[in-house]
């Protein structure tokens, strides 16, 4: 059973001026979240503000699942207001997860902005049943430093770590894209039997951009949607998806929806259409 | 003393008066990962269509102030894999299923409730003639009284369950379209549906819907469904079942002071999908606090100020 209900947030740590993470306690939602899903949340009694606002999964240990957040809207200005002891409203865990890889493959994990936490969550568990350190590359980016969502913890993994800011005032000046971009040509000119597997997440422009760049390779991109519910029903948070043979609709356009909540957020870029 | 909740919708009875809404509950599988959809007093499916649809193009929905704007275009299975895929779990439930129907011609209308009507496990039909996002049908049957009730006489020849018509608060006269539905063989009425609206990015100066327009629903649109329902409810001798911002038992009570015998709850359920359970609760409570032994007690039951 998915978990809807209010729960306590047992710790609070402030990352950077943007970037904060909380901790909630759910038993239900901590026994079914892998990396990729998401829960949504939102404040009570913020009557004014109807959707909750979903946010992937960075962790999970024992009944504690935490989310990473940054400060960038209403809601996400009064949620960094939210403090130890106070209580959400919360639903989940939701989605399709990432699909992890076959031993012994090299992994490049890409994100932008606050699609670190569910990378560093899945870089994590993979980790731990034994992957090998040395066959992932990790590929961090913000805007700013202040934007970053996590970097010691990055750094920590043992993995091919790159971390980027776009004003260059951390790590490598420029776009995630690029250096990944760069390191992937090596590789995929090397002799990698059964090639890589990319795994990215972050928003729109970054994602269509490691599309691209990973055409014909076994790539999966997490999508970032608001979502009205975030468990199907609405439809709200659809996008286009190429069309299979079978999807004779009444109103036939050359692609089909795909709800980013339900048949996401994670996608394989081969089957994304973009605008 | 044992409190009833049971109320009564063209002769269904109902356990309690909380349905959930059209386009906002899925099929009713959906909900079933959160809780045992059988405590609602029924459950309302989405708009079902005779072809499939894949409804309108992103961007479908924009959040405002207390409320949302959706253009989803009536996205569904279509008929066949409605009664394929989706209809046996509905054939197993023991609430009352009432099966939302939405067509572009009186025919389409028709053969949607001829074959629905028929189905086992099918108590009742609502009769969406009140879409404001689709091209054809939809609202513009519901816009007119006559055509409205055009659609409702051939809809209830053919249906061998209660029909519902579920009315647009796009018009001038709600209660002149009540009428005419309740005289053309309405079993009850349903309202209200949602409110046109846009939104526009003022960064990009482009609609923040792909469809332009869109349905407003949620806390904002209350007052105004309430003021309708009171309306409708004084002018027809059929039931009424309330729609329109229910978030709390609160909010069920003035539905139901207002003279609604059903509510249903829509938007509410995206954030909190056992919303129902609570407002039943709720109701309850203010029922017993209020020395109250039957909800019907209090169903038409408000004054003037």
């Amino acid at each position: 059973m998915k978990f809807s209900g209010s729960v306590e947030v047992s710790g609070k740590t402030v990352i950077s001026r943007n970037i904060f993470s909380l901790d909630i306690v759910s038993p239900q939602i901590a026994s079914q979240a892998s990396p990729g899903q998401f829960i949504q949340v939102k404040i009570p009694g913020i009557n004014s503000v109807l959707w909750p606002r979903p946010f992937s999964v960075r962790k999970i240990k024992d009944d504690i699942v935490t989310v990473s957040i940054k400060k960038c809207g209403k809601v996400t200005g009064l949620l960094y207001d939210i403090n130890r002891g106070d209580r959400l409203y919360v639903t989940g865990p939701f989605g399709n997860g990432f699909i992890l890889p076959q031993m012994g493959r090299s992994i490049y994990l890409v994100a932008g902005g606050a699609g670190l936490p569910p990378l560093l969550f899945l870089c994590e568990s993979i980790l731990e049943k034994g992957y090998s350190p040395k066959l992932i590359h990790f590929y961090s980016g913000a805007r700013y430093v202040e934007e970053l969502f996590a970097n010691d913890e990055l750094t920590s993994l043992g993995v091919h770590s790159v971390v980027t800011t776009d004003d260059g005032s951390y790590g490598i000046k420029g776009l995630v894209t690029e250096p990944f971009a760069n390191d992937l040509t090596k590789v995929h000119s090397g002799k990698d039997d059964l090639g890589p597997v990319i795994y990215g997440c972050g928003p729109m422009a970054m994602v269509k951009k490691v599309a691209e760049i990973c055409h014909g390779l076994e790539c999966y991109l997490s999508l970032e949607q608001l979502m009205p519910c975030g468990w199907g029903v609405c439809n709200g948070c659809a996008v286009k998806i190429k069309a299979g043979d079978s999807d004779n609709t009444e109103d036939e356009k050359g692609f089909r929806l795909a709800r980013v909540c339900k048949e996401g957020p994670v996608f394989k870029a081969s089957e994304l259409i973009w605008d | 003393m044992g409190l009833s909740l049971q109320t009564e919708i063209a002769g269904l009875k109902l356990k309690n008066p909380i349905l959930s809404a059209s386009g906002c509950f899925g099929y009713g599988e959906e909900a079933t990962e959160f809780f045992d959809i059988n405590q609602l007093g029924g459950m309302v499916t989405k708009s079902i269509t005779p072809l499939p649809r894949t409804g309108h193009p992103p961007p479908k929905v924009v959040e405002t102030a207390s409320g949302m704007l959706n253009a989803i275009g009536l996205t569904n299975v279509g008929l066949d894999r409605f009664i394929m895929e989706k209809l046996p779990f509905l054939q197993k439930l023991s609430c009352t299923v009432i099966v939302n129907i939405a067509g572009s011609t009186v025919n389409d209308y028709t053969m949607l409730a001829g074959k629905i009507s028929s189905l086992e496990g099918v108590d009742a039909i609502e009769v969406n003639i009140s879409c404001p996002n689709v091209d054809s049908g939809g609202l513009e049957f519901g816009a007119s009284p006559a055509e409205a009730a055009k659609v409702i006489r051939a809809v209830k020849k053919a249906s061998r369950v209660p029909v519902i018509p579920k009315l647009s608060p796009n018009v001038t006269d709600i209660v002149a379209v009540a009428k005419a539905v309740e005289d053309a063989g309405a079993d009850a009425v349903s309202l209200i549906n949602t409110l046109v609206g846009t939104a526009i990015d003022i960064q990009t100066t482009r609609f923040k819907l792909s469809n332009r327009f869109g349905g407003l629903s949620g806390p904002a649109v209350k007052p105004v469904a309430l003021a309708m329902v009171y309306k409708v409810a004084s002018a027809v001798k059929i039931p009424v079942i309330g729609v329109g911002g229910i978030s709390s038992g609160d909010d069920v009570v003035e539905f139901l002071m207002a003279g609604a015998k059903a509510v249903q709850i829509g938007t509410a359920c995206f954030a909190e999908p056992t919303v129902f359970l609570r407002v039943i609760d709720e109701l309850s409570t203010y029922l017993k606090k209020n020395n109250y032994q039957n909800v019907n007690d209090i169903i038409g039951a408000v004054k003037d100020g």
